[in-house]
């Protein structure tokens, strides 16, 4: 209690900058206050190629890097496919003739983790739902690079025609 | 409370400082998305304005930022939920309306989102809404995998007042952490019984022995639960029990309930082992004879150390023209539960009616790790096999049942015979020449009957046998005197105990 009132009063001294920046509107709503924690930080990249064995009766894998910033201890990072595909990747509208509109199988993914705190769920099927890849519940992120892995099973009977092009939307959402 | 007040004016001194700070650069390769304040709790009467959301891009790409609120949920595992459908983001943007919605985000940039609370659901006290801020990278060329990004920060929103805050344990699973082997996992689930966002304090796990030692303590990390949820907390212990039976004891307050206790005894088969169900099923095959049902037989096995269970899942498919029928022939679902460890139990299903042609039989079941397993077997209907077929079959396929069967049939045997024999020497007894007086008949013994005369041998009775054959029978016992060797002394010898 001795360091807090001080430190209370040097805050509201800092927060003044923000009524002050403020009031330049002229109805300046009022402003309701209350405790507000933490930061939240995501980059998970621009997205990932299959190079290989993207084909039929191929199993194509990538990795990615995923770089997260939390500072509660307890948080999830949930994985899902916002596309039409629904876990699926979907063929191209264009030069798809003759292919199949989706892969047969969805894409799988998984998160490992060098940090100790960190729970990595099991390799997932990627869905419309959020479905979780990771968590902890005593372990801080702070800009930590998690490993993405992704995996597509490719049926020999599937068919893909050269140059159609697969693709689909990978969701993160750190909570 | 003058600790959350300070709280609260760092934070907003924090954002204040984002807003008049200086330029992020122009991002960096290891840069990120990022929002701050990522939660808040607020006390107040809308509407009015939350301390703004401040946004970040130090990253190197561009981004298209979408923000829009969401009404929250909490499911057991802690985790916030929300939906998307249209009309319930129309009812949180009512409720919470972040502006702006929509921007671009250059790299290296940051900038202010404002929130504004307009108003609470009618008749309600508080509100617990997200806001979803979504960055879609906009890149050049086409990855086939394209990466959203998505922050959810949570606020809970609420009236000035009072509110009760009360909390009770509900249960306590013991399990093995996935992936990390000797690590126990102790889930004590925690229900929200007030109508205020609060979370557990005075925390703490005992690991007790069976005899009620303490063996080891820890406390667990505590976090929000929302008024009406329930939630598990994770609790890993890494202290290494050895085999034996335990008892977990937490213990938490919850606002105004003190002192919750909740108790789950436990065993071990080995180090912070616990029994593990495991269930195999294997030797599955299928035969059928035309006109008769497909026969399928298989092994289902409880292969763990615990009880476990699984449901089978049968069909049989009439392959025709290079591919199975797409409707099964016939389908049957058997369900097994708590099977011990170690047992065995015999699948022996007759399925549908094969006619002529070539089958395949599938078998699925779900193994207790929750993966799906498919047997297959095929076979061509034969035709229905004579009697001594199936005999030759049964000996073949069921050799020991059959030996087993065999020597209890001759067991049987032999027990009717000895059983028929007693029988006959009765009945024998009962027809004696005998009387009640002990006299016997020589016109009706036999030849071992007459031996039991006093001086009569096996040579004599079959004389008097003989003789009786051949002369008819004995009009008195002095006519003895008539059989070859019988002198009138043996015939007096006799007479008393003789009759006819």
């Amino acid at each position: 209690m001795k360091f807090r009132l001080p430190l209370a009063v040097l805050a509201t001294a800092a927060a003044l900058a923000i009524p002050a920046g403020s009031a330049m509107a002229a109805n300046t709503p009022e402003q309701l206050s209350g405790v507000t924690l933490g930061t939240l930080a995501i980059a998970a990249g621009t997205g990932a190629v299959f190079t290989s064995n993207f084909a039929p009766g191929g199993v194509a894998t990538q990795t990615g890097a995923l770089t997260a910033t939390d500072t509660s201890p307890s948080w999830s990072l949930k994985a899902r496919d916002a596309g039409t595909g629904a876990g699926h990747m979907v063929a191209a509208a264009t030069g798809c003739t003759g292919s199949d509109s989706q892969l047969t199988n969805a894409t799988q993914v998984s998160i490992t983790s060098p940090l100790g705190g960190v729970t990595p769920d099991a390799a997932i099927s990627l869905s419309g739902t959020d479905q979780p890849v990771a968590s902890a519940t005593s372990q801080l992120l702070a800009a930590n690079v998690l490993v993405t892995h992704y995996s597509v099973t490719i049926p020999t009977a599937q068919q893909m025609l050269t140059g159609c092009a697969y693709s689909q939307n990978v969701t993160y959402t750190l909570q | 409370m003058f600790a959350r007040i300070a709280l609260s004016l760092s934070a907003l001194a924090i954002a204040g400082g984002l807003v008049a700070g200086p330029a992020l650069g122009q991002g960096d390769a290891n840069g990120q998305f990022g929002i701050t304040p990522a939660r808040r709790d607020v006390v107040g009467r809308p509407p009015g304005n939350l301390v703004p959301t401040r946004v970040t891009n130090t990253t190197k790409g561009q981004f298209a930022v979408t923000v829009f609120p969401v009404l929250l949920t909490q499911a057991v595992t802690g985790d916030f939920v929300f939906s998307e459908k249209p009309s319930v983001l129309n009812a949180a943007n009512n409720i919470l309306t972040p502006s702006p919605a929509k921007f671009l985000m250059a790299p290296g940039t940051s900038r202010t989102v404002s929130l504004r609370w307009n108003t609470l659901p009618a008749g309600a006290r508080a509100a617990y809404v997200g806001v979803v801020f979504q960055a879609v990278p906009l890149i050049h060329g086409k990855p086939n995998l394209r990466v959203t990004n998505r922050l959810l920060s949570i606020n809970f929103l609420r009236l000035p007042g009072r509110y009760r805050s009360s909390g009770r344990f509900s249960g306590m699973q013991v399990l093995q952490a996935p992936q990390q082997p000797r690590i126990l996992r102790f889930l004590p689930r925690v229900k929200n019984t007030g109508d205020v966002v609060d979370s557990p304090k005075r925390t703490s796990l005992v690991i007790e022995s069976a005899a009620g030692k303490h063996l080891y303590r820890q406390s667990w990390p505590g976090d929000v639960v929302l008024p009406g949820a329930s939630r598990d907390f994770v609790i890993d212990v890494k202290h290494v029990l050895g085999a034996g039976d335990y008892e977990a004891v937490a213990v938490m307050d919850f606002g105004a309930s003190r002192h919750q206790v909740v108790k789950t005894p436990f065993h071990l088969t080995g180090p912070n082992t616990l029994p593990s169900p495991a269930i195999t099923v294997a030797n599955f095959g299928a035969t059928g004879e035309i006109g008769k049902p497909a026969h399928l037989t298989a092994s289902v096995r409880s292969t763990g150390t615990a009880p476990a269970g699984t449901e089978v899942s049968l069909s049989v498919f009439r392959i025709t023209g290079g591919g199975s029928d797409n409707v099964p022939v016939a389908t049957r679902r058997i369900r097994y539960a708590g099977l011990a460890p170690g047992t065995r139990r015999a699948l022996d299903v007759r399925l549908g009616v094969v006619r002529a042609g070539h089958y395949r039989a599938l078998l699925r079941y779900r193994d207790t790790t929750d993966v799906v397993h498919t047997l297959a077997a095929e076979f061509d209907a034969t035709k229905q096999k004579s009697f001594w077929d199936r005999v030759k079959r049964f000996f073949r396929d069921h050799g020991v049942l059959a030996v087993g069967l065999l020597a209890l049939f001759l067991l049987l045997l032999i027990i009717l015979w000895f059983l028929r024999r007693q029988r006959r020497l009765e009945r024998e007894l009962r027809a004696s020449p005998s009387d009640s007086s002990g006299l016997v008949n020589i016109n009706t013994a036999t030849i071992t009957e007459l031996q039991a005369l006093p001086g009569v041998g096996p040579k004599a009775a079959e004389r008097i046998v003989e003789h009786r054959d051949e002369f008819g029978a004995f009009g008195s016992v002095d006519e003895l005197a008539k059989v070859s060797g019988f002198g009138p002394r043996r015939v007096a010898d006799v007479r008393g105990r003789a009759t006819v």
